[in-house]
């Protein structure tokens, strides 16, 4: 049996459900300047893709354009939604689109302050996806808000302090309940723990972890923290340059690097 | 009588793995080249050779976190057969998932994760409830001497000598039809050893085909029926 | 202004002293005004911009709506102003003094017998009827401002009918107050579909916008937007299931008629505390007065209260 015919084979593990997001041959430049080139990947129900690179290697741009917040120069992007209907993201209406957004998906910022509303209370943060879905009992809101509390690990008598008066580490698990309420299949995350202390970072990431397995997310992840990417992605997509130099497993691109950039990324900011 | 049984679980044919460094001048490092291995169920093959000769490497290659560059790995996974060297991450997730378990030197600690609910973990990832999951990990883990002190404490605080352990019983705590084992028994003192090796032979009844580096004679001599000696470059 | 002389000055102090148009606004900004009134009440609770005017006010006098009114009214109507309820606070006596003026027109404080009706805070407390046409002044016509700062996005949630966040906001007073402390400016549902500031008018008046004969236009002078509930559309007020929308309710009845259903402004009547209160439609409680006085007198049962007493406590209130 020839290797390229196993592999086909097994691409399509049985009893699996097709991929979630299909992107192929993105591009985005703004104006003369380069984004990103040429960006293929599928994405299967479940699945943590972690994307890595430094800054202004085009990590962003591709995580924006695969939420749909601008179009690409070029390029597809076809999500398939909950009902097994397949949409391309870029021809979707305003109004689809941001359904989707609000339940389907999720998106957690780097900054909390740009994912939350600071002047709402946490109770109002965690609750408006629901009421956005329609729920029209307070108690019930309220209630759901408490569980959603616990989960991220905030005590329950903050349910109705505002986030501004919540430390850095809570604003990020307080974000990351609001977009998971609604039970979203596909969350993009834009270094969740970006702006973190080191000892506040290890708690969000084992919570981020224990909530993705729980709950079958499937994820886009942006780090440029290779040891965030290797305890929460499955699969990673190195970038440099706008461009996908190398990707796979996740364990595999950073303990055998085959690309030049990817080595030098590798020795350079994993130690140990 | 399966008519499979006596066929190979893993079969490597051809397998080479070279390592270029970019970052050094583009240096090359050959860890091995054109090997050839057969496993069958119930088998424990002994990976054999003076260190550098690339055990590890190979280990590491089977279980598809080394990149081969060429040669295939085709491991019977469920009903299908899989070659961990092409196959897509998923693919090779998934191989891992259920048919192929690996016990390597280090224990990769998970932040604030308790040693109990790492073993545990890879129960309820098959479905098993949460409960019955810990009852069974704290069973290997007493097995294993792991005072019950330490269970719900996370592991990175732990000796050399605990962390193996822990990192056996994740290993052990359920059926892989393919078992990988680098150094189990490593830092592990007599009485240990021996539970080890009748984990391995457990195991091994149990219809799981074993390859492993097991630097003490004594232990290798205890489980292995093959040995595959690998020469240094 | 007396410069200007023409032969019907003098001979009615109803008559324009100068030579402006009808109203005020000249034809062209009246008929722009119109096309905006109609496409407000073709879609209900949906927020109209118009290329409002300058007018000899400042913004917040209730611009907008005399721009609404100066478009609808007509010469024969007549025309009644409402501040707080009351028709003689310094607001409601120089916009209907203004109109008397610019117009011509007959000017009321009785609320059955006006065709416009133009209130800042209040809708009256005697049913509308049919052919009447209630003009809202109102400041900040956005709902959503609250909780959304951007107009472009207000815009985008209106058009997508993505009214989460009005409820936010509630939800937000019951975790705060135990209960939904909004009173005023209460949000509206119109017609099933647009989400609705009422102005500035107290969520007890709310229940009166559902299913009035009357046609309801809103008028924000600053913000330049015009919006309608045409006559017999339903208004319903926001609210959870589990914490149904209520109006407010006193504990004691309005001091000088003796009214338990209406709408009460509390008085501060002294320096050492004392307080009443009493109605905040002036029209309604002098209506009520005037019928008991009548009964009482006839009954011969003494002193009730008297006129004196009434027009004390309003003065005081214009305080």
């Amino acid at each position: 049996m020839m290797p390229d015919e196993i592999s086909r084979r097994t691409e399509a593990l049985p009893g699996e459900e097709p991929a979630l997001l299909q992107v192929e041959g993105l591009s985005h430049y703004y104006g003369e300047r380069l984004g990103c080139r040429d960006i293929s990947f599928d994405l299967w129900p479940g699945e943590v893709l972690g994307i890595v690179g430094e800054s202004g290697s085009g990590k962003s741009t591709l995580l924006n354009l695969l939420a749909g917040r601008f179009p690409p120069s070029s390029g597809t992007i076809r999500y398939r939604d909950a009902e097994g209907l397949t949409h391309d993201i870029n021809s979707l209406s305003e109004a689809v689109r941001r359904r989707i957004l609000r339940t389907e998906w999720g998106f957690v910022h780097q900054h909390p302050r740009d994912g939350l509303r600071m002047r709402v209370s946490a109770g109002g943060n965690i609750g408006e996806r629901l009421m956005a879905c329609g729920s029209r009992h307070y108690g019930n809101i309220r209630s759901t808000a408490l569980d959603w509390l616990e989960r991220v690990e905030i005590a329950a008598d903050r349910i109705d302090d505002r986030p501004t008066a919540y430390s850095g580490g809570m604003q990020q698990r307080l974000q990351i309940a609001r977009n998971l309420v609604s039970g979203p299949r596909l969350v993009f995350m834009d270094e969740p723990t970006g702006g973190l202390d080191v000892s506040v970072q290890a708690k969000l990431l084992d919570l981020l972890r224990q909530l993705v397995r729980g709950l079958g997310l499937s994820v886009v992840l942006v780090t440029h923290d290779l040891a965030v990417a290797r305890l929460l992605a499955h699969r990673l997509i190195v970038m440099r340059r706008g461009e996908v130099v190398e990707s796979g497993l996740s364990d595999q691109v950073l303990d055998d690097p085959h690309h030049p950039y990817t080595q030098l990324l590798v020795s350079s900011i994993l130690q140990g | 009588m399966d008519t499979t049984v006596n066929e190979p679980v893993l079969s490597v044919r051809g397998l080479s793995k070279s390592f270029t460094l970019h970052t050094q001048g583009g240096t090359v490092i050959e860890a091995f080249a054109d090997l050839d291995i057969a496993v069958r169920p119930g088998e424990c093959l002994a990976l054999h050779g003076p260190s550098g000769a690339g055990k590890s490497t190979l280990l590491r290659a089977l279980y598809a976190n080394y990149k081969p560059c060429s040669g295939s790995i085709i491991v019977k996974h469920g009903n299908s057969q899989v070659d961990m060297a092409t196959a897509s991450p998923r693919a090779v997730l998934s191989v891992r998932h259920s048919t192929m378990g690996y016990v390597s030197q280090f224990l990769r600690v998970i932040p604030r994760v308790s040693c109990l609910d790492i073993v545990a973990e890879r129960l309820s990832l098959h479905g098993e409830k949460d409960d019955a999951a810990r009852e069974k990990a704290g069973e290997l883990l007493a097995r294993l001497r792991i005072p019950k002190g330490l269970w719900n404490l996370a592991p990175a605080t732990f000796s050399g000598g605990e962390q193996q352990r822990v990192n056996i019983a994740r290993g052990f705590i359920r059926h892989y039809p393919i078992l990988l084992l680098d150094e189990p028994t490593a830092s592990l003192d007599a009485a240990n050893r021996e539970t080890v090796v009748a984990l391995i032979r457990e195991a091994r009844s149990a219809g799981s085909a074993v390859i492993g580096i097991f630097h003490d004679e004594a232990v290798r001599d205890a489980v292995a029926d093959r040995v595959f000696t690998l020469r240094p470059h | 202004m007396t410069t200007t002389v023409n032969s019907a000055d003098g001979a009615s102090s109803n008559q324009p002293s100068v030579a402006y148009n009808f109203a005020y606004l000249d034809e062209q900004t009246k008929r722009m005004i119109r096309r905006s009134i109609l496409k407000a009440v073709a879609l209900p609770g949906y927020q109209v911009p118009f290329g409002g005017r300058e007018m000899p006010m400042p913004y917040g006098w209730g611009t907008g709506g005399i721009q609404v009114s100066a478009s609808v009214l007509g010469k024969h109507d007549v025309f009644k102003v409402i501040d707080q309820g009351s028709d003689d606070t310094t607001n409601a006596v120089s916009i209907r003094s203004f109109f008397a003026r610019v117009a011509g027109v007959r000017t009321t404080t009785d609320t059955e017998e006006a065709d416009i009706i133009q209130t800042r805070h209040r809708i009256p407390e005697q049913p509308l009827r049919e052919g009447q046409i209630m003009v809202y002044q109102v400041p900040i016509p956005e709902p959503l401002r609250w909780m959304e700062p951007s107009e472009a996005e207000t815009r985008t949630l209106h058009a997508l009918e993505e009214y989460g966040v009005m409820h936010v906001k509630l939800y937000e007073d019951i975790a705060r107050h135990g209960e939904i402390a909004t009173s005023f400016d209460y949000p509206v549902l119109v017609n099933g579909r647009y989400v609705m500031s009422p102005s500035p008018l107290p969520k007890f008046d709310n229940p009166k916008m559902n299913q009035c004969p009357a046609l309801q236009l809103f008028g924000a002078g600053r913000e330049k937007r015009i919006y309608a509930i045409p006559p017999y559309t339903t208004v319903k007020s926001l609210d959870f299931e589990d914490h149904p929308f209520a109006v407010q309710q006193w504990n004691e009845p309005c001091a000088i008629c003796g009214a338990t259903d209406s709408y009460l402004d509390e008085i501060i009547t002294d320096d050492a505390g004392g307080r009443m209160f009493v109605c905040s439609d002036t029209d309604h409680c002098f209506k009520r007065v005037a019928g008991q006085s009548l009964s009482a007198a006839s009954d011969e049962e003494g002193e009730f209260f008297t006129t004196e007493v009434d027009s004390s406590v309003h003065e005081r209130r214009k305080k």
